[in-house]
């Protein structure tokens, strides 16, 4: 393992401990305010039920797909685990944009403002290292994607996501004044 | 198919939509959801509608067949 590879090993344990730190402190705050994650009304489990059932199939199809692809083919598109990273973002996408199109992304409480605000940060979060890699032309080693697109793959999906809030929000104006 | 009893009830008691989602405890899209007829709702929120609205099952929920 080269020190490059070593450092982006590194950067990615220290996002995901980031992330969970993150998350166990947004639950802190939303216990201390009363806030459960039950907090979806009997729609909005209805709904993300259907939105995961949606994105458990998609996920099962892209990774039947790509075993194909490599398996079969033997076309190998991207470094092992890069492959299934991608096919995960591309399901939790359609999870999260199914719920948001469907209202039951946020909770009851909950209002749309937070999501914007975390997801522009997220998509903001991943612009440096996007452009460094991009810059450096990490993307491609081999004929094969590397590790470096994970961060543009997770700005694009809650770019999409963000997107997604937005003309919900939109939407919904447009329905409240009518 | 639209519930418009239950639009009907919840205008005659000057609410709004969210007005009354909060005071049965769901979102405002679930409420318009009700009335649109894209949603059925279960047993439960039928009686805390009913009763934020003060009406019986059968004014708001009943149906006679066709």
């Amino acid at each position: 393992m080269n020190g490059k590879s070593m450092a982006w090993y590194i950067g990615f344990a220290v996002g995901i401990l980031a992330v969970v730190i993150i998350c166990l402190v947004v639950r802190a705050v939303q216990k201390r305010r009363g806030v459960t994650p039950s907090d979806y009304d009997e729609r909005q489990q209805v709904q993300r039920g259907a939105a995961a059932q949606r994105a458990f199939v998609t996920l099962l199809l892209l990774l039947c797909v790509n075993g194909i692809v490599s398996g079969a083919l033997d076309v190998h598109w991207a470094q092992p685990g890069v492959d299934s990273f991608l096919c995960m973002f591309a399901s939790v996408a359609v999870f999260v944009v199914e719920c948001i199109c469907r209202d039951a992304y946020f909770t009851v409480s909950q209002t749309p403002r937070s999501g914007i605000t975390i997801f522009t940060l997220v998509t903001l979060c991943q612009l440096p290292a996007t452009i460094m890699h991009a810059v450096d032309g990490d993307f491609v080693a081999d004929g094969q994607l590397t590790l470096a697109v994970i961060n543009p793959a997770c700005m694009v999906v809650f770019a999409v996501a963000l997107v997604a809030i937005l003309i919900k929000r939109s939407r919904d104006k447009r329905e409240d004044e009518e | 198919m639209k519930n418009l009893k239950l639009k009907a009830a919840r205008a005659g008691r000057d609410l709004s939509q969210q007005q009354l989602a909060e005071a049965v405890g769901v979102s405002r899209q679930t409420i318009n959801a009700i009335e649109k007829g894209d949603y059925n709702p279960t047993i439960k929120l039928c009686l805390a509608i009913c009763r934020a609205l003060g009406c019986t099952l059968d004014e708001l929920f009943w149906t006679e067949e066709e």
